[in-house]
């Protein structure tokens, strides 16, 4: 009782307090009804403007000036009293204004005073208004973190949504590997509501969940199955059934002629087994009663019966099949089971896979080579691709790892471009985590974003390899998955084709409104594999198709699923690049997405897209295909610039050397910068492109190899204009997406001098990629970098990570760790 | 009630009002302004009529708190619809402020800490009782929810601050930021 009484005593005490302090400050009655300009405040006794209120202003317009601010404002800065919160007095460094259109992140010290009431939000909060005005204390960090698991264990892949009170509008998660998904960053508020789903299972919706600030929930949610089949569990096994049980090592496994195969063919040493590529029986059972599960998830489709993965018999560590008689503890297995552990990678690797040999970039003097002209690529099949190995227990070869692939695969935090700018451009800098003595320049362009709605009629071709090698389920049934999710995107004024091409090719579906889905996804779902394949006259119907319903000012595409085996004949191959570059001149561009694993062909894909003015991205699994065609979808199919080319000259006395982290086979001479005819990368609408360059203070010792002096020329003579601090100038030129003639943008850039600590979440993160990709490489340039140190790195960066991905990377890092150390 | 009067009773209670908005706006003053000015507004023409069932101060209180979580969602659909990823500005530190002489507003930014911790019914409730002196059932009407609920949440709002007001009774720091998974790292180097 006492205490009771204290509290209230203390809470009556403190609420006193606070409505006399509102009372000295409250806003006249008139003032508040009639709408006063913003900005005029009541003076509060005893107390002045501040000096750094005053400096903030000042920053303020000065930065607003220079185009830095693209938020809008809802009034100037305010003079309030307690604006001397938001950063020591005085402590504002005069800063040069940065070249107008350029974002430049500055150390944390110095920012320009945030505008009053700005709202800010992550795709995972509830927006909180951000009190500057009246200051007050970041709100705690509040999370849930939902695990799902059904009854053999965690069920990744599952969907998860939340909603607070107001049920509107809800953000959705992918449960991962362990079953859970994570919502960070929320609002403390009452009656937040989740939602689990996965086909194939009960939706389960848990209401009423109250968060408190600081309060980090864990819930664990089951998932029942809604199958017809029970599972009976009983404690005791019928005496007369021995479980019949054949247990495989690796070393046996790899003196078979299985070797090379895949595991499902190690399936058939076990008597009474029967497997092929895509399922497997037991004693005659239904190939669904057929459990298989490898390093302890399940690989068997649950609706299907079908694999999921292919893991190589090589990297099996051990496996363990029970024909029959498998007791309650393996659940659905009445048919059989398998138990496979994958140890170390194999030597020999048996795959038709093929990569063009990259040679890295290395250091390059800016006194011999002051020019880094470079081609903007937003393809990012290699993450995918580096994935697959990592999963599959298998270290990626080095020539399937682009590192700017991989650092592009991830959504940064660009500031959209302002007004009609087709692209924002921004520049990071700060310590390079692998070598202390260099720094990092992060180069950040982001396209104009459009609204669903505006995106405007779309002409679009499916084209698919129906040939024998897509039968598998990661091939040709997900591509039915992954293009039924497109196909959920559309509306009535866009119009859908299917083409199919092996063997003979033919028209599927003729051009269809998207509002015909149902006879869209008939004619999907009727594919079937078979025959081979013979790309060539199925991609002259497909552009002939989308040529006959051309839309003009719309989305004109052709979207090539396959796994890459063309087939075409090598004369045939110069025309049919002809024909697609012919077309895409003519504003019908290619989307070009590979499927399936073991016949890929990286090298195909990447040539087809080059030159059908389009992009790739590799699909592996149903996540991936929603990544790239449901989210990016403005992305993936309009193109906002094109032609897009950067040109870099650094200041010889800033810099003494500098190295470009990937890009290698997006490398421009110098001279076809301003060369109009020289083709180059594009921009998609949303879609963000990163670069790295790893710079070297002058004098110091760098590994540009060093190259005779003269004889017959003097050396060149640094200019003026490297004194004023600058380090480099950026220079973009890219084409409107239906014009001839480029543009040029330019921008000096200062280094603003942060240390890594200071840079941005998404630096470090980028930064960690591309750490990543050096490692796998083996790149020289690595110095003594370490995987830990590079996870370490990423977890700084993670940020929200709203959808899991850089959590994904994570993980992905776990795994490179094991395999390589 | 006709126009003048109501005008006139509302500007009698016009500070205590503004406190009230002030919370439901997170303290923000330029939006608990935007927001006041638009329930004055809604009320004056007509939008807003008050039935006279209750008084006029809880009644008005409601349609505070319905406009700023109107404000609030449309600033969130509209988030989400565009898409744009604006970057987040992480809030001031709660340092010390030199300037600060008021005994009050010192109190008031403790109180507001404290508050800061709870969720915003609770925060609210607490607010409606104390610093308004509304009885419970009044807050409850102005909020929207059953005594019931009301009292449930009073309870657990006071149990929480109990323990914090112990807390920060002892040491006396601003509150920890807690992050939803240890990512203490040492990378570089």
């Amino acid at each position: 009782m006492k205490h009771r009484d204290e509290t209230d005593r203390k809470l009556r005490e403190l609420f006193t307090a606070a409505r006399s302090a509102d009372r000295a400050e409250a806003p006249d009655f008139r003032a508040v009804l009639d709408g006063r300009p913003r900005g005029s405040r009541p003076q509060v006794r005893g107390r002045s403007i501040g000096v750094a209120a005053l400096a903030s202003i000042g920053s303020l317009a000065v930065a607003a000036l220079a185009g830095w601010i693209y938020v809008q404002q809802t009034g100037p800065a305010p003079a309030a009293p307690t604006a001397s919160r938001q950063g020591a007095p005085g402590e504002s460094k005069p800063q040069t204004p940065d070249a107008p259109g350029l974002n430049v992140v500055r150390p944390a010290v110095t920012p320009p005073a945030p505008p009053v009431s700005r709202t800010v939000a992550t795709m995972s909060s509830p927006v909180e208004p951000m009190a500057t005005a009246a200051p007050v204390t970041q709100p705690e960090r509040t999370g849930l973190a939902v695990r799902v698991s059904d009854q053999s264990g965690p069920l990744a892949g599952a969907t998860v949504t939340l909603s607070d009170a107001r049920r509107v509008p809800a953000v959705s998660l992918v449960t991962d590997v362990k079953g859970q998904a994570t919502f960070t960053a929320l609002a403390a508020e009452d009656d937040y509501a989740v939602e689990v789903s996965f086909p194939g299972f009960g939706t389960q919706r848990l209401d009423g969940i109250d968060l408190e600030a600081g309060e980090n929930r864990l819930i664990v949610i089951k998932l029942a199955e809604t199958y017809t089949e029970r599972a009976v569990v009983t404690a005791q096994r019928a005496q007369t059934q021995l479980p019949r049980t054949s247990t495989a090592t690796h070393e046996y496994i790899g003196d078979l002629a299985v070797s090379g195969e895949f595991y499902q063919k190690v399936l058939t040493l076990s008597p009474g087994v029967a497997a092929d590529s895509s399922d497997a029986t037991a004693r005659g059972s239904s190939a669904r009663d057929f459990r298989a599960i490898v390093d302890g998830v399940s690989n068997v489709d649950p609706l299907a019966g079908r694999f999921t993965a292919k893991v190589s018999a090589n990297s099996i560590e051990e496996m363990e099949v029970i024909s029959s008689g498998a007791g309650p503890e393996f659940g659905r297995a009445q048919g059989g089971f398998a138990n496979i552990e994958s140890g170390s990678p194999a030597e020999a690797e048996y795959d038709t896979e093929s990569y063009d040999t990259i040679r890295e970039n290395d250091f390059l003097s800016v006194l011999d080579n002051p020019l880094s002209t470079f081609s903007i690529d937003v393809d990012t099949a290699s993450y995918a691709n580096v994935r697959r190995f990592l999963t599959s227990r298998r270290r990626p070869p080095r020539n399937a790892v682009r590192i700017e692939e991989l650092v592009n695969y991830f959504r940064y935090d660009y500031l959209p471009p302002a007004g009609d700018a087709p692209f924002s451009s921004s520049v990071e800098i700060a310590d390079s985590p692998w070598n202390g003595d260099h720094r990092l320049v992060r180069i950040g362009l982001m396209g104009r974003e459009i609204p669903r709605g505006q995106l405007g009629g779309s002409n679009l071709v499916f084209l698919i390899d129906v040939s024998g090698s897509m039968q598998p389920p990661n091939k040709l049934p997900l591509l039915k998955s992954a293009f039924a999710l497109l196909v959920e995107q559309l509306g009535g004024s866009d119009q859908v084709a299917i083409v199919v091409y092996a063997g003979a090719s033919g028209v599927v579906l003729p051009p269809t409104p998207g509002s015909a889905k149902a006879e869209i996804l008939a004619a999907l779902e009727r594919l079937q594999a078979g025959g081979s394949t013979n790309g060539g006259s199925g991609l002259r119907l497909a552009y002939k198709l989308a040529r006959e319903n051309f839309v003009e000012g719309g989305i004109n595409r052709v979207v090539l699923a396959t796994d890459g085996d063309f087939n075409v004949g090598v004369t045939d191959r110069g025309t049919l690049l002809e024909l697609i570059e012919q077309d895409a001149r003519d504003g019908i561009f290619l989307t070009a997405l590979g499927f399936g694993m073991g016949n890929y062909k990286d090298d195909t894909l990447e040539l087809l897209a080059d030159r059908g003015n389009g992009n790739y991205a590799y699909i592996d699994n149903l996540r991936e295909a929603r990544k790239v065609l449901v989210e990016e979808i403005g992305g993936t199919l309009v193109t906002i610039a094109k032609d897009v080319k950067i040109q870099v000259e650094f200041n010889p006395a800033e810099v003494g050397a500098y190295r470009l982290i990937g890009y290698e086979n997006r490398m421009l001479r110098k001279e076809d910068f301003n060369d109009d005819r020289k083709d180059a990368g594009e921009i998609g609408a949303g879609h963000r492109v990163t670069a790295l360059y790893e710079i070297v203070p002058p004098g110091m010792h760098s590994s540009a190899t060093a190259v005779d002096p003269l004889k017959y020329q003097t050396p060149p003579v640094i200019a003026d204009k490297a004194a004023g601090g600058e380090v480099l100038t950026l220079k973009i030129r890219y084409k409107e997406p239906d014009g001839r003639k480029s543009r040029l943008l330019e921008f000096p850039v200062i280094d603003p001098g942060l240390t890594l600590d200071q840079a941005s979440a998404d630096f470090k993160f980028a930064a960690a990629v591309a750490g990543f990709g050096m490692i796998l490489r083996d790149s020289p340039h690595r110095g003594s970098l370490t995987l830990d140190e590079v996870r370490g790195l990423a977890l700084a960066g993670a940020g929200p990570d709203t959808f899991g991905y850089r959590a994904e990377l994570i993980e992905l890092i776990g795994r490179a760790a094991r395999l390589i150390d | 009630m006709d126009h003048p009067q109501q005008r006139r009773e509302l500007e009698s209670i016009h500070g205590a009002c503004f406190g009230w908005a002030l919370t439901c706006c997170g303290w923000n003053r330029d939006e608990a302004e935007e927001v006041l000015q638009a329930a004055y507004l809604k009320t004056l023409d007509g939008r807003a009529r008050f039935d006279g069932l209750s008084s006029l101060r809880t009644w008005f209180f409601g349609v505070v708190r319905r406009t700023a979580a109107e404000r609030r969602r449309r600033r969130l659909a509209r988030a989400f619809a565009v898409g744009n990823w604006v970057r987040r500005r992480p809030a001031p530190e709660p340092a010390a402020d030199p300037e600060q002489v008021s005994r009050d507003a010192e109190d008031r930014e403790r109180l507001r800490q404290l508050l800061d911790r709870l969720t915003r019914r609770q925060r609210e409730l607490l607010h409606l009782v104390f610093y308004q002196e509304l009885t419970i059932e009044q807050a409850a009407g102005v909020l929207g929810i059953s005594l019931g609920t009301a009292r449930t949440h009073y309870e657990r709002a006071k149990a929480r601050l109990r323990s914090l007001l112990a807390s920060t009774e002892t040491h006396h720091e601003a509150p920890r930021r807690n992050r939803p998974e240890a990512s203490r790292t040492v990378y570089g180097g």
